[in-house]
């Protein structure tokens, strides 16, 4: 099953924003307000909400919600 | 002088460029190689030994690292010491070509890029490959700071054939480099003086034109190596995309020494962020964001020289983030997300903000080329 809608959920909370909507293909420059801290923030909170841990590779490797959806989903097996 | 725009050294880089399509490909690496001692022999070999020294240091540290991962601080503690060095040593022996100045940091940077992939799992190169990344022929002097994966694509993707086209559109930027550093910053330079002795609008005006100075000279310098890339076959990263138009600090750091700026981010911003995050400051992302911002800015300065002057220089643009950052908070608490952005595209706040970082900016340069003390006395002649 994906885990794009919990994903939403996590985007809405870090981005304080009850509308946003993201996809695959959505990446920084398509959020307003996604910059280098608030792309930590993500991933703690990305981290937090599946129970995952990401290395500094793969954290500065992803380039779109799309891969960052594949690397959970590969986490958590 | 170890010098991009001089004549002997576009005839080693055109040399390589032509030589390079003629020979396997197992020429390569002895090719730019090769061609950067060649440039220190004609120049002054002492920092070229130098800097070979550092890069054999680092290859060697590589697959040290390889094997075992626990040799990674203590190789970056190496790298460090002799980083250091290099500056004791050019303000020591001010007869020795002040290369290691500019050359050194950026060699270093590479190594750091390469020991963090290596601990991260990727496999150590060859003496050759290693040698081209970390000293390219046509990278010597000032970057940029190209990722060790995205250099290692183009290190291994087929060679573009050298056509009318890619000669010309070498030329063409390395002619925009040209005009950049040797006519405009030439002209700055002979109008203004860059003495800072005006006052009020003129000496608004100079610094001003000092900061237009910084970017057309760094610009003009990447656009020559840029131009020498689609020459040679392997065309570096972009650097500058439009800085001064950035409406904050944060997006100037990403369209000014962008390479920097991502190396930064990724090895020093997002690993400090990320632990605090996952520990002391847990919730509190603001804090940590901010914490981070000032590192990596301190970084950054003393990443240019390990001074008083760019510790300064660092702080300023530390706190001119966690400034911006601060009263970007304050909006959102106050206006929402969808009013920020509202807010965002009206044209006279985009103006304004545009020009109030495009003059932080300028100012924060004064510290990078003054004492802290004699930068705060020109900016107080601002003053009527």
């Amino acid at each position: 099953m994906s885990s794009l809608p919990r994903l939403i959920q996590v985007f809405r909370e870090v981005f304080d924003d009850d509308t946003l909507v993201v996809k695959d293909e959505t990446t920084a420059q398509d959020v307003p307000g996604w910059d280098s801290l608030t792309h930590v923030s993500l991933i703690v909170a990305v981290e937090s909400e599946f129970g995952v841990r990401f290395s500094s590779g793969e954290i500065n490797g992803l380039k779109n919600v799309g891969e960052l959806r594949r690397l959970v989903e590969q986490k958590l097996g | 002088m170890v010098s991009l725009t001089s004549a002997w050294y576009f005839g080693i880089v055109v040399a390589i460029s032509v030589v390079r399509r003629f020979v396997p490909r197992a020429f390569d690496a002895p090719l730019f190689v090769g061609g950067a001692a060649l440039a220190f022999l004609v120049a002054d070999w002492r920092p070229g030994v130098a800097l070979f020294g550092v890069v054999a240091y680092s290859f060697v540290a590589a697959h040290v690292i390889a094997r075992w991962r626990a040799a990674f601080v203590p190789a970056l503690a190496v790298l460090l010491a002799g980083f250091l060095a290099s500056f004791w040593i050019a303000d020591a022996r001010p007869d020795i070509d002040t290369l290691p100045l500019v050359g050194l940091p950026y060699l270093a940077l590479r190594a750091v890029v390469l020991f963090d992939d290596v601990r991260q799992g990727l496999a150590p190169p060859g003496p050759g490959t290693a040698f081209a990344y970390l000293l390219p022929v046509h990278q010597v002097l000032a970057g940029p700071v190209e990722r060790f994966s995205e250099f290692r694509e183009k290190w291994t993707a087929p060679v573009a054939p050298l056509t009318p086209d890619t000669w010309f559109r070498g030329l063409d930027r390395i002619t925009d480099g040209l005009v950049k550093k040797l006519v405009v910053c030439e002209l700055l330079v002979q109008t203004f003086g860059f003495r800072f002795e005006a006052t009020g609008p003129q000496l608004a005006l100079e610094i001003a034109a000092h900061a237009l100075w910084f970017y057309l000279d760094f610009s003009g310098y990447m656009d020559i190596v840029l131009g020498m890339g689609i020459w040679l076959g392997w065309v570096p990263p972009e650097n500058f995309d439009w800085p001064y138009l950035s409406r904050n600090l944060v997006v100037f750091w990403t369209r000014w020494h962008i390479t920097l700026g991502n190396f930064i981010r990724d090895r020093v911003f997002n690993p400090a962020n990320v632990a605090l995050q996952r520990g002391w400051l847990r919730g509190r992302p603001l804090l940590a964001g901010i914490t981070c911002y000032f590192l990596s800015m301190v970084f950054c300065g003393l990443w240019h020289r390990p001074s008083p002057q760019f510790l300064v220089w660092g702080l300023l643009h530390g706190l001119g983030i966690a400034v911006f950052k601060l009263w970007e908070a304050a909006l959102l608490k106050r206006l929402g997300r969808p009013g920020v952005a509202k807010y965002n595209q009206h044209p006279v706040i985009r103006w304004v903000s545009t020009a109030v970082t495009f003059s932080f900016v300028a100012a924060s340069f004064l510290f990078a080329v003054r004492a802290p003390g004699e930068a705060v006395s020109i900016l107080s002649r601002l003053l009527p």
